[in-house]
């Protein structure tokens, strides 16, 4: 065999090759028309190389133009093996394609639809599943039909302006019914395609329920804060660059302004100048995290000239991405005034507490330490207020008697407050001074506290020893006096008694004798005066005990038939009346025992003397149970001296008189006190 | 002295070499191990031009020629289409 024998041999060994693998495996993994193509260049191929190996071993058994045909066939079949590669590429390429496109379409979030002729000609499963129906329901149907009523003409204006090719609005959002009942927001954007050779709508259509309510709730928060911001008490700023890019229409009010004079301008020059530095440091501090105030107060000059004051609490926050100061803002004008006023009142009273001639302290209830001392306690103390303040009046050894310490908190714990107790307090120098000490238990900031005011008494009482000793003296000398007009008197009883001795005539012997008589009870009653403690009062039942005594034992009564009972309260009653009072109480027995028994009779004086009406009046009653007077004798205008020295009296005293002649003498006289009467005796 | 299929041959063949050049970066996407199959073609095209050069001159040495570019295309092509199924095979799922 010659080389070129074997070299067609190789070659269809090769061709032959190709073909066997090509027709076993060659289905289903190339494309129909290539391997067609193939087998049947390969065929070809195989029928070249075994008529040329034939017509190399001598053995042709075809015509040398059947061959050539094969050749150029073989030729044809090579070249269309590329374009058969490339068409099954195209058809590959359209599949895949149309895959793509559908899985778009199935896979994408917003729904596609085709309108043609005002009816779905196309809907996208998602669609369906947005509208809540089925592909099948939907198609043929118009998109109208799924809105509600109140958006079914914005659909409808736009179909039509579609349709006509006029402008119209290609995104728009309507609500549709979901097949649930529920209302869905669908926002569409429509654009014009042709389909199936027709102009047709393609609606991208996105269920933004969701969004909607989301961005219903905003505008409904930011309407909540706009509300709030608005209508709070407080005004609200922002400031950024240094000026401000919003004020509420509260902060404006505040400073007298209107917003529009108030954004964009710089918020200093609102403010009084001696505040400006402040809100300048912390304007420019706070967006570099240098220290500033969070908190703090200016003053702004309003539009009309006024000021007010302005409590400023600020925050640092990002505006549009940008380092913004916040600014709370509240008119604290009303509370600056009460607060000045409160500083003047206070200030009012710490100069009436430091300067206040009286020693006044602030001390504990519970520990008993001094709060707070003024500065004549520190001065009669000798101490500082550093060396006061935080200890007791024990530890600083202020009271002399420990107990009294005791017993004056006891009192002010037990009644709350405690007036004029005596107490002696060591003072400067080592001086034990007598102190009037009043307190009260106050509560300040909720602490039980004991206001004590303590007044240095030492000079007052060394006034008092000098008024007692003085009023001592007095007394002694006004007994002395008493007592000297009573050992008078008694001389001119005495000197009476003489006198009547010299004197035969009976008649006149007994008008010495009551003479004597009257003297003798106006000198007792000055012996009581200065043997009483009271030298103003006597004891006025005491004295008619006396007197009548006197009396009977003048008259020689004494152990005699007439009895004497006397009626007394033990009452006090001033020399002024005593003397008049008693002066009528001498009249009326020693009428009584001169008169009502007469040839020793036997019967009974009695005296009654007490007080009436709520101790204001006197009631006098002298009475006998003898003869009486005589009848036709008018008693009020009797001429005997006894009877009208009575009447004298009751009417100096002021009382009334009341005699009854029934059974004996009856005697009633009523009359007031010298000083409550009013009248002047003697 | 050549023959007038021959000659037609290679006209056909330098028609599906333009239109294989045109297309080669298609072809190079579309086809599995498309050098090869390029290399077998381009065999293929030099055996049907020696063909038609061993009419005019050196008639045993392009003869020699011819048949040496046709066992290479033979070959070629033979791997070419072992590679291309196998190649198709792993692709497979």
């Amino acid at each position: 065999m010659s080389p070129v024998g074997i070299l067609d041999f190789l070659a269809l060994t090769g061709s032959a090759t190709a073909l066997i693998a090509v027709l076993f495996f060659g289905r289903g993994r190339l494309g129909r028309n290539t391997l067609t193509a193939f087998i049947i260049l390969l065929c070809l191929a195989v029928v070249h190389g075994v008529l040329g190996f034939m017509e190399r071993v001598g053995t042709s058994v075809l015509p040398g133009s059947v061959k050539d045909f094969l050749e150029v066939l073989w030729a044809v079949a090579w070249s269309l093996v590329p374009v058969s590669f490339i068409q099954t590429r195209s058809e590959r390429v359209l599949r895949e394609s149309g895959e793509r496109y559908r899985g778009l379409v199935e896979n994408s979030h917003a729904g596609i639809s085709v309108v043609q002729d005002g009816k779905f000609v196309f809907v996208s499963e998602r669609l369906a599943e947005i509208r809540g129906h089925t592909v099948d329901e939907m198609i043929g149907r118009s998109p109208l039909e799924f809105l509600l009523p109140e958006d079914v003409a914005i659909m409808e204006r736009n179909m039509l302006l579609r349709s006509a090719g006029q402008p119209v609005e290609e995104r728009y959002t309507v609500r549709a019914l979901h097949a649930d009942g529920s209302t869905r927001y669908l926002d569409i954007i429509w654009s014009r395609v042709t389909w199936c050779g027709k102009p047709a709508s393609l609606g991208n259509i996105v269920d933004v329920t969701d969004q909607k309510i989301i961005e219903q709730a905003l505008k409904e928060s930011e309407e909540r804060y706009k509300l709030l911001v608005e209508k709070s008490h407080a005004g609200v700023s922002l400031t950024q660059g240094g000026k401000l890019i919003y004020a509420s229409p509260r902060l404006a009010k505040i400073c007298g302004r209107s917003v529009e004079e108030m954004v964009g301008r710089s918020p200093l020059e609102f403010l009084h100048s001696e505040d400006a530095h402040l809100m300048e440091r912390n304007m420019t501090n706070r967006p570099a995290g240098l220290p500033a105030d969070d908190r703090y107060t200016v003053r702004v000059k309003r539009k009309d000239g006024t000021e007010c004051y302005l409590d400023i609490i600020g925050s640092l926050i990002t505006w549009d991405g940008k380092p913004t100061s916040l600014g709370n803002i509240v008119d604290v004008t009303d509370q600056k005034i009460i607060e000045q006023a409160l500083q003047e009142s206070e200030e009012r009273f710490r100069t009436v507490f430091y300067a206040n001639p009286e020693c006044i302290s602030l001390t504990s209830l519970e520990d008993g330490c001094f709060v707070d001392i003024n500065d004549s306690f520190l001065k009669m103390l000798g101490l500082n207020r550093e060396d006061a303040i935080g200890h007791t009046s024990l530890e600083l050894g202020l009271w002399k008697d420990r107990h009294s310490r005791e017993v004056f908190r006891d009192i002010l714990k037990s009644q709350g407050f405690a007036e004029s107790f005596e107490a002696d307090f060591a003072c400067a120098g080592g001086i034990v001074r007598p102190v009037l000490i009043s307190g009260r238990v106050i509560r300040l900031q909720g602490e039980p506290l004991i206001l004590a005011i303590v007044r240095d008494i030492m000079r007052l009482k060394q006034a008092e020893t000098t008024v007692r000793r003085s009023l001592e003296e007095k007394e002694t000398l006004l007994r002395e006096i008493h007592h000297r007009v009573k050992n008078n008197l008694q001389v001119i009883s005495g000197l009476l008694n003489l006198q009547a001795r010299y004197i035969n005539d009976e008649a006149s012997r007994g008008v010495y004798k009551d003479s004597q008589n009257r003297v003798i009870s106006m000198a007792l009653i000055h012996e009581k005066l200065y043997q009483a403690r009271d030298l103003s009062r006597i004891n006025f039942g005491d004295y008619i005990r006396h007197l009548a005594q006197n009396l009977f034992v003048s008259y020689g009564m004494k152990g005699g038939k007439v009895g004497f009972v006397l009626d007394a309260e033990p009452t006090s009653m001033v020399v002024d009346t005593a003397i008049p009072c008693g002066l009528i109480v001498n009249e009326l027995i020693s009428n009584a025992i001169k008169h009502a028994f007469p040839g020793g009779r036997a019967g009974e004086i009695r005296v009654s003397f007490r007080k009436l009406n709520g101790e204001k009046t006197y009631e006098l009653i002298v009475c006998d149970d003898g003869v009486g007077f005589p009848d036709g004798v008018d008693l009020y205008r009797s001429g005997s001296l006894g009877l009208k020295l009575v009447r004298i009296l009751v009417e100096q005293l002021g009382g009334t008189l009341k005699v009854n002649n029934d059974g004996g003498v009856f005697f009633r006289i009523r009359f007031k006190e010298y000083r409550e009467a009013g009248t002047v005796l003697m | 002295m050549f023959q007038e299929n021959e000659v037609i041959t290679l006209l056909i063949g330098t028609v599906g070499v333009v239109f294989v050049f045109i297309k080669r970066r298609v072809l190079a996407q579309s086809v599995p191990s498309w050098r090869w199959l390029l290399a077998a073609y381009f065999y293929l095209y030099i055996a049907w031009a020696f063909t038609v050069l061993e009419g005019l001159f050196l008639p045993r040495t392009f003869n020699v020629l011819e048949h040496t570019a046709y066992m290479l295309s033979s070959f070629l092509i033979a791997i070419w289409a072992i590679k291309a199924l196998v190649a198709a095979s792993e692709e497979e799922p």
